[in-house]
Order: C-alpha cells, then structure tokens, then sequence
C-alpha cells in the first residue's frame, strides 16, 4: 500500500514537475513575505525588512531543492538535470570529451568483440537439431585424434550413446568437369548424418548401410554453401561424377542450407564416406589399432536418462576391455572423457586462446579505467573553483560528493557515448570472423556488450541558482 | 542569542507536530509558536522548517491548505491529521522516557555526594 502510494506521488510529481516547483516557491516566498512584515512593523523601512527576511531565512535554493526532495519523486528530475549539466559539461570542454569516448568505445569495443569470440567458440551450440544432448567422446591420450579400430569397437559395444559417429578431414583436389580446386570436406561413419538429426536439402544422405568394406562407398554430399557457390545451385547435380583425388564419386545429395559440419569454427564442402578415404591417400588407416591420425572427433547423442558421468563410465569400461584385449598395439595411457561436441579435440587450444584473450581485453579495460581516472581527475582538479562556488550558493553536499565519487557526472553521459561506437566495432569483428571461417548466418554482436556498458552514475547536476544573488549570504541561522 | 541550543537531530519533526497540535498554522507561524512553547531557547534556521514540513505530509502525519494569514497573505496552513495526533502522544511518550533515562543518568550519584 505504501509502496502504491510512493509510486503514485512520483508519478503525481513527475507529470507536474513546474506545478509543484511553483508551489514550493509561492509557499517560501510568503515565509519570507511574512517575516518581512514582521520586521517592518518593529520599525525597519521595507526594502532592509525583506532583504533582513531573506538572509535569515537560510540558504533559499537549498532549502526549496530538500523541500522539493521531500516531497518525494525528484529522481526522474535529478537525473534529467545531472545529464543536461553533465552535457553541458561535456560541450564546454570538447577535447576532454572525445579523448573519454574514444577510450571508453576502445575498451569496450575490445571487450565485445573478445565475448563474441567467446560466443562462436564455446557458448554457442552447434546447429543441429537437440544439440544440447549431443557430446563429443574422446578415447584416447588427451590429443584428441583417435584410432578408428577402436572408434568402431567403442560404438558398437556402449550402452549410452543412440548412436557414435566420426568424422575425419579431407582435404582433396575436387574436379568437377571444368576447373580442379582444392576442398575441404569430412570423411565421415556412415552414420554420420542419422547420427546427426538432419535430413537433406536436396538428393539423399548416404548410411551405414552403405558401407560394405573398403572403398565400396564412392558417394560425396555436398555443403549446401559449396552448392551454391560451384554449382550455381544447380538441381541436376545429382547423380553426376566429380573427381576426388583422380577418383571418381558420384553426388547424391546436398545438405541442408544452414549446416556446415559439426566444427563450432569452420565449415566445409563435402562429405564423404570415411571408409573411402584409403582411395585419397593411397593408404588406409582404418585398420590400424594403432594408428591415432585416423578419427578427428567422435560425437553422439547420449539416450534419453543418461548422464554424461555415466556415459563416461560405460565408454572408460569398454575401454578397459579394448586395452586388456589389444595390448600389443601399444595403448598407453588411454581414457575417456565427454565434452560439448564441436570442441573435443581443440577444447584445450580453444580454452587456452579465449582465456587469454579474455586476460588480455581485461588487461585493455582496466588500462582504459585507469587513463579514464586520470582524465577525470585532472578533469576535476579544474573544476574546483566551479564546486566551490556551487557550495557558496547553497548546492547539497551530497550531490557534489557524488560527483567526487564517481568520478563525475559527465562520466556517465560519456560512458553512454563511449558505449554505442563500442558496440559497432563489435557487430562488425565477430561478423567478419564468421565470415571467415564458418559462412553460417553471421553473429549479431550486439548482445555481448550489453553488461560491460557502464553502471549508471549519477554525478553532479546541480543547477546553479544565479536569481537571486542575496542568498549566498544568508548561509548563517538567524535566530528569530 | 548565546543562550539558544543547538536542535537534537529528528527533534525539530517533534516539535512541529506540537506546535501544529494547537490550532492550524502557517510554516512562519510554526516557527513563531515554537519561539514562543519553547521561550525562545532553540535555534532554527528559518528555511530548515520546510523540508520538514513536507516530510510530515508526505508521511500524512500533516495536511495543508491554502489559506489567508491574518495580515491578508496568501499561506499555506497545516495541522494535523488523526496520524499525526497518534505520533504525537507516542514520540512526546518516548521523548519523556529519554529525557527522564539521560537525567537521571547525569545527576549526581549517591556515592558522588
């Protein structure tokens, strides 16, 4: 009910700000009208009798502003005067206004840009359908590669995941008929796509149902984005024979238009099947217990009620099994562990880069806060004389506190300046790092400053009362 | 004046509604009337009066209206609200418990005697 109340004064006060100014002023005016009188009646002439009044009545700007606050609901104008003098200030000293805004928009640009990269690396899930149950699973020595006899016996014998796919780079000389350049593709399980949740934009997926031995799936799928761009998205493709490597594959499908691989950075231009890959490099790996270059990354959806604790349990124990039954292939130290997928093999490089970058933004923000200091401080080493005569003429000790406090109430108008080029820099970077390296719909950078820009000071905005020159007098109590 | 004292912070809200308690008044006429109850022995700065008046309405302890002083002035008058009665009776009540608590305190002790 109180609460209703306050709320409904400073609404009342606010839509009838000059009413309610005016009536203060009627109300102390006709005090000193009053005491004036008064004061003419004990023998005084008129015009000594009102100025007598006026300088005993106190400091009248001073009063009539806690008379104002008293009344509840000056805080919408207190703020509407701190950021119109805080303006002025600003336009009054126009060099030290630019230099504060550039440092304020350096720093917090850098700032945005580094959460954007933090963004696209590692907040951001990948796009596909149910991503947050789909983790990546890596058997091996912690450098994230993994044998492909091994990835084969891990799916077939876990109870947690739905299905395990892997994939693996190609890249490759591609042909299609007129000019030879050179691709970047995934050799991928057969089960790569059902794995995955996702359905073709064009032609079909191959499965593993396909795959019948060594070489015996010569099918490439095309990223819908290198469709488009070396087929001029061309619907006859299907069914035509491209050259990888000198040997001949035959599209049967394009992908859909917003996926480009299972890398949180990057896309590619094809997939192909893994177990053709012997075929681009002379040689197989797919057989070789061994042989730790021939899986780049493993990933799944885990089934419905497990955990990835669990997961990563179940994967250890089949783990343990394949090691006591293949000793002889030099196993090492191996374990398994579970991470967002699109990160397993790079996580410790991408952890390690963003870690530092965010040191380093940390380190440019704290430099900008430091110069910013410095500025203000000069800044307001000038304006002493400004302050003291804002004292002298009755303004409220805690307004112009604040100001010291703070730094100063231009501190926040420039914060709000430095804030929008800041975040321009910042929807620009990250677009052009996606650009760059994943082609996907590009990164509204625009979210990511939204915390780093500023808190909301309140400096000074104290009006400076030049009215009505005889109350820089009257600071003294006067009995009556 | 150097007889006057210094007000006790939170005492001048006291004797406002005590000074209003006995007929509606003008801002002047409240320092007037405290001058007067109080023989003259309190220092107020005049304009300190009204951010302390419109404490009291906002806290509804007062009510004003405008009205016309007796040397035909357009003023505002106040006087108190049922509110302000009760705060009255319960902070003169406390004022007189502190005030006999902090004599009592400071007169002399039988053993100083």
């Amino acid at each position: 009910m109180r609460l209703l109340d306050w709320i409904r004064s400073v609404a009342a006060k606010f839509f009838h700000r000059s009413e309610v100014g005016n009536e203060v002023d009627d109300e102390l005016r006709a005090h000193i009208q009053l005491r004036a009188d008064d004061l003419e009646r004990s023998g005084l002439n008129r015009a000594e009798a009102e100025r007598r009044a006026r300088i005993e009545f106190g400091g009248y700007e001073r009063y009539r502003e806690e008379s104002h606050e008293a009344m509840g609901g000056v805080f919408f104008e207190t703020l509407v005067q701190d950021t119109r003098f805080a303006l002025r200030l600003l336009r009054k000293s126009p060099g030290f206004a630019i230099a504060a805004v550039l440092t304020l928009a350096l720093a917090i640009g850098a700032n945005a840009v580094v959460f954007g990269i933090l963004n696209g690396l590692i907040l951001r899930p990948l796009n596909v359908p149910q991503a947050d149950t789909l983790y990546g699973s890596e058997y091996g020595d912690g450098a994230g590669w993994q044998s492909y006899p091994n990835y084969a016996d891990l799916r077939d014998r876990n109870h947690s995941f739905e299905g395990l796919a892997a994939f693996n780079f190609a890249f490759v000389g591609l042909d299609t008929g007129s000019e030879p350049s050179l691709a970047t593709g995934f050799a991928t399980s057969g089960n790569y796509f059902d794995v995955l949740r996702i359905q073709p934009y064009l032609g079909h997926f191959f499965h593993s149902s396909d795959e019948h031995g060594p070489n015996s799936a010569p099918y490439v799928v095309l990223s819908y984005a290198y469709w488009h761009s070396h087929f001029h998205g061309d619907r006859g493709v299907l069914g035509r024979t491209v050259q990888l490597n000198k040997h001949p594959f035959t599209v049967i499908g394009v992908g859909p238009p917003d996926f480009g691989g299972t890398l949180l950075f990057g896309t590619v231009d094809f997939f192909m099947p893994i177990i053709n890959e012997g075929q681009l490099d002379g040689e197989s790996r797919l057989n070789a217990r061994g042989n730790y270059t021939a899986i780049f990354e493993v990933l799944g959806h885990l089934k419905p009620g497990v955990t990835p604790a669990q997961a990563v349990a179940d994967m250890n124990a089949v783990g343990a099994y394949l090691a006591k039954t293949y000793s002889k292939d030099e196993f090492g130290n191996q374990s398994s562990t579970l991470s967002l997928q699109g990160l397993t093999s790079f996580r410790r490089p991408a952890q390690a880069f963003v870690a530092g970058l965010m040191l380093l933004a940390g380190l440019i923000l704290l430099a900008a806060c430091a110069n910013l200091g410095s500025l203000f401080a000069a800044h307001t080493a000038d304006r002493s004389r400004e302050v003291a005569l804002r004292l002298a003429l009755g303004s409220s000790r805690r307004r112009i506190s604040a100001a010291a406090d703070d730094g100063s109430g231009p501190d926040f108008t420039c914060r709000r300046r430095g804030g929008a080029p800041g975040q321009h820099r910042a929807i620009a970077s990250p677009e052009h790092m996606a650009a760059l390296c994943r082609g996907s719909p590009p990164y509204t950078g625009g979210s990511g400053c939204k915390g780093l820009r500023g808190r909301l000071v309140i400096g000074p905005g104290e009006r400076i009362p030049l009215r009505d020159r005889s109350r820089a007098a009257g600071a003294s109590g006067q009995p009556l | 004046m150097p007889d006057q004292a210094q007000l006790l912070p939170g005492t001048l809200d006291l004797l406002i509604l005590r000074a209003v308690s006995l007929g509606p008044l003008h801002g002047y006429g409240i320092l007037l009337r405290i001058g007067q109850i109080s023989g003259n022995a309190l220092l107020i700065e005049q304009g300190a009066l009204y951010p302390g008046l419109f404490r009291l309405v906002r806290q509804g302890l007062l009510k004003a209206n405008w009205g016309t002083s007796e040397n035909n002035r357009r003023a505002k008058f106040y006087e108190l609200t049922a509110a302000g009665h009760r705060r009255l009776r319960e902070e003169t009540d406390s004022w007189n418990r502190l005030a006999t608590a902090i004599g009592s305190a400071l007169a002399p002790q039988p053993e100083e005697v």
